[in-house]
């Protein structure tokens, strides 16, 4: 028996899909619908309860509830605009749950919002309490493989290995909005986090009522500020702590130039200390042996090139000392001008037992070195004197015997060696720093020492 | 589509399309199931009425899956413990017929399989644990869901006799290049040989399908811009 | 950036005292008594056996 067609198909779904808004019905409260026919579950955000929609479209209590409504840092409803590969994207939350997962006794909660848009799915918006980071991402369309083998467990997906941070039990607290799936406060499911800062891979392990199945969800770091920027907040977002999960490592940045500087000042570091080798002269402009401490010296001499400034280096060594000091005073007085130059070298050594054990101390042949000489002609004088330990303090020793050697333009090997520090030591301050800053990220993972 | 003697609805008269190899149809108008056995076109009853899940993708929409045009033909909807979730039957120019899976925002174009590409090579349905590797057709794939779920209802044509309420245990894969693959266990698992369904995870706006269902509020992507030119979202 | 900055103008500066301070010695280097001169010709003998000389404008003058 066939009924008459009427008059024009009754095509679905060709009219404008409508939001909602309806009263809770178990505390009364207007709850708004905006995720269209794709919920499963509405979490009132006033009383909490579970409801769940209805074919026609009435909501019907799952689950009573008496909860308070939480703050969280993102309203229900916000949109946003997100940069995605193909230009910009348009998010709207339609659910917020808050998870915890314990560790030692340490409670650590975070906040999760739902993004959805009807044509691109949905995304993840992770907000971390305990050091006020954020994460964006969404579910992988494949799955990573695991890496096989010793060491610390991998993940690879898309050519990025990703590196075991923690496994946890991930277990809801609170939940509000709409769900495409259902979602209940004490829900928990097994969650294995892999990282590769600024980016993670998070592996869930839930079962459901008719069978069990696994999430993979590719996050990325995103600042505070640019969360605010996209969904057009007034105000600063809530301020960071400690070091998080994926936060990118700051003095990892600029690596590459700290490689290049490091090898162009290397190289003319090299070119410069030969260079500067090559010029020095070293010459002798005086040299004495055997002298007495009744000898003295009074002689002119010629020092580097009128005009120019030099440096001298001053060689004193003493043979024969034994519990004494022998000093040379040396005096360069400028023929040209009446300007002069002193200075005085002391060799020495001491030697005694004490407390069972022998020591010895002092430097026989010690080196001065002036800088800042004004070449010219000079007349040189050197006045000894030494002196024995105790009673005999003014009477130098017999066998003392004194050389001197007086050179000019000589190789100061500091002026070669300090910038061969600072060129080595900066990069490898800067690695340390880099190591404590990843020190302090892994200090919240699976792989503390028990040590800390 | 090739044309055809026009059939017409058992119960309302309405017209009733079949195309190509199309075995059941829902109709437009009254909503009742025919199917089609040879040259025989039976009333199998009314099915339940769909339920909007919220999905973007309506019937009659079109797209180009790896430069083959596709028409989006028919719908199934399944529903399992957790919610539900749409089969999009799908009709490709070249005259074969694939699926196009729409779950919670992710979607995937998936091609029947001959049995003996699988069979004896994959665990029966209760030894399949969710996270595990299996080798499906040389190309190892993660486990990804396992469960049974109910035929809810449907709309236009489908390859086979849908009964609303029919269990069927199914599990699916994703490879670590995005490739997609569904084993159908049908309402008896306790068998190692599935219908494998294989394929690859898309995006709506990669095969440029529309047009798409509007929803109040949100801005529908553009169109393609012509055949050939990669669509923009 | 500006860890970068700090490396490069330390890195380049040393290098420039190396290139341009280090023949004179200028910086780097004990800073010896300098004074003008003048001579004491009271006719007193020292032990040294020659003419005694005594600073003046003491203190440490050039140099830094």
């Amino acid at each position: 028996m066939a009924a008459q067609a009427p008059s024009a198909p009754r095509k679905l779904f060709r009219e404008e899909a409508q939001t909602g808004a309806i009263n809770c019905p178990a505390c009364g409260g207007p709850i708004e619908l905006h995720g269209f026919g794709a919920v499963e579950q509405v979490n009132c955000p006033y009383c909490g309860s579970e409801l769940a929609p209805e074919d026609s479209g009435d909501l019907q209590v799952v689950q009573a509830a008496q909860r308070a409504r939480r703050e969280s840092a993102l309203p229900l409803h916000a949109r946003c605009t997100l940069q995605g590969d193909n230009g910009p994207e348009d998010y709207e939350v339609i659910g917020i749950m808050w998870r915890e997962c314990r560790v030692d006794g340490v409670v650590y909660p975070w906040q999760e919002f739902l993004l959805y848009n009807p044509y691109l799915g949905y995304r993840y918006l992770m907000f971390t309490m305990t050091d006020g980071s954020w994460a964006l991402g969404q579910t992988l369309d494949g799955a990573p493989q695991l890496e096989t083998g010793f060491g610390h467990r991998k993940v690879t997906f898309a050519k990025e290995k990703y590196k075991h941070f923690q496994t946890s039990v991930a277990i809801v607290s609170y939940v509000e909005g709409e769900f495409p799936w259902q979602v209940r406060v004490g829900d928990q499911a097994v969650a294995h986090d892999f990282i590769k800062p600024p980016i993670s891979m998070s592996i869930e392990e839930a079962a459901t009522e008719d069978g069990q199945d696994v999430n993979f969800t590719k996050m990325r770091h995103i600042d505070g500020a640019e969360v605010w920027k996209a969904f057009k907040l007034p105000g600063q977002p809530p301020r960071t702590s400690g070091v998080a999960m994926i936060q990118p490592n700051p003095y990892k940045k600029g690596r590459a130039i700290t490689w290049i500087l490091l090898a162009v000042m290397l190289v003319a570091w090299l070119v410069a200390a030969i260079a500067y080798v090559d010029g020095r002269s070293n010459k002798v402009v005086f040299s004495e042996t055997g002298q007495t401490v009744t000898d003295t010296i009074s002689q002119e001499i010629e020092i580097g090139t009128k005009g120019e400034l030099t440096t001298l280096e001053f060689d004193f060594k003493a043979s024969g000392l034994s519990n004494a000091w022998a000093y040379a005073e040396v005096m360069l007085i400028s023929q040209d001008t009446e300007k002069a130059v002193g200075f005085g070298a002391t060799a020495e050594e001491w030697h005694g037992v004490s407390g069972g054990e022998s020591w010895r101390e002092g430097d026989q042949s010690p080196t001065v070195t002036v800088g800042k000489v004004p070449g010219g002609t000079y007349l040189l004088q050197i006045a000894p004197s030494a002196g024995q330990q105790g009673s005999a303090a003014n009477t130098p020793p017999t066998n003392l015997r004194m050389a001197y050697t007086l050179r000019e333009n000589v190789v100061l090997g500091r002026y070669i060696v300090l910038p061969f520090f600072i060129i080595l030591g900066f990069p490898i301050f800067f690695w340390l720093l880099a190591r404590i800053y990843e020190g302090r990220r892994w200090s919240n993972s699976d792989y503390v020492s028990s040590s800390s | 589509m090739q044309e055809q003697p026009q059939t017409h609805c058992p119960n309302c008269g309405a017209p009733a399309p079949f195309r190509g190899t199309a075995v059941s149809l829902v109709c437009e108008y009254c909503n009742s199931t025919i199917v089609r056995r040879g040259v025989d076109i039976t009333l199998i009853g009314q099915v339940s009425a769909l339920v909007d899940n919220g999905s973007p993708i309506i019937l009659g929409s079109r797209g180009r899956f790896k430069g083959t045009p596709f028409e989006v033909a028919g719908r199934l909807q399944v529903a399992y413990g957790r919610g539900s979730w749409n089969e999009w039957f799908v009709n490709f120019a070249d005259g074969t017929t694939g699926w196009l899976a729409d779950a919670q925002g992710q979607f995937a174009i998936t091609r029947p399989k001959n049995q003996q590409v699988v069979a004896g090579r994959v665990p029966p349905y209760a030894n399949i644990a969710v996270n595990s590797t299996i080798v499906i057709d040389g190309i190892p794939a993660v486990v990804v869901d396992r469960r049974a779920a109910t035929y809810k209802g449907a709309e236009g044509i489908l390859p086979f006799e849908a009964e609303p309420g029919m269990l069927f245990h199914g599990v699916d894969l994703r490879g670590h290049k995005g490739e997609f693959f569904s084993l159908d266990y049908g309402t008896n698992p306790n068998h190692n040989s599935p219908i494998p369904y294989l394929g690859e995870a898309i995006k709506l706006a990669d095969v440029g399908l529309h047009p798409l269902r509007q929803f109040k509020g949100w801005r529908r992507p553009a169109p393609p811009a012509a055949a050939g030119r990669a669509p923009g979202a | 950036m500006i860890r970068n900055i700090i490396y490069g103008v330390c890195g380049f500066g040393s290098l420039a005292m190396l290139l341009f301070s280090a023949p004179s010695g200028a910086l780097l280097t004990g800073t010896p008594n300098t004074g003008k001169v003048t001579t004491d010709t009271s006719g007193k003998r020292t032990v040294r056996g020659g003419p005694a000389f005594i600073w003046l404008g003491g203190g440490y003058q050039g140099g830094k």
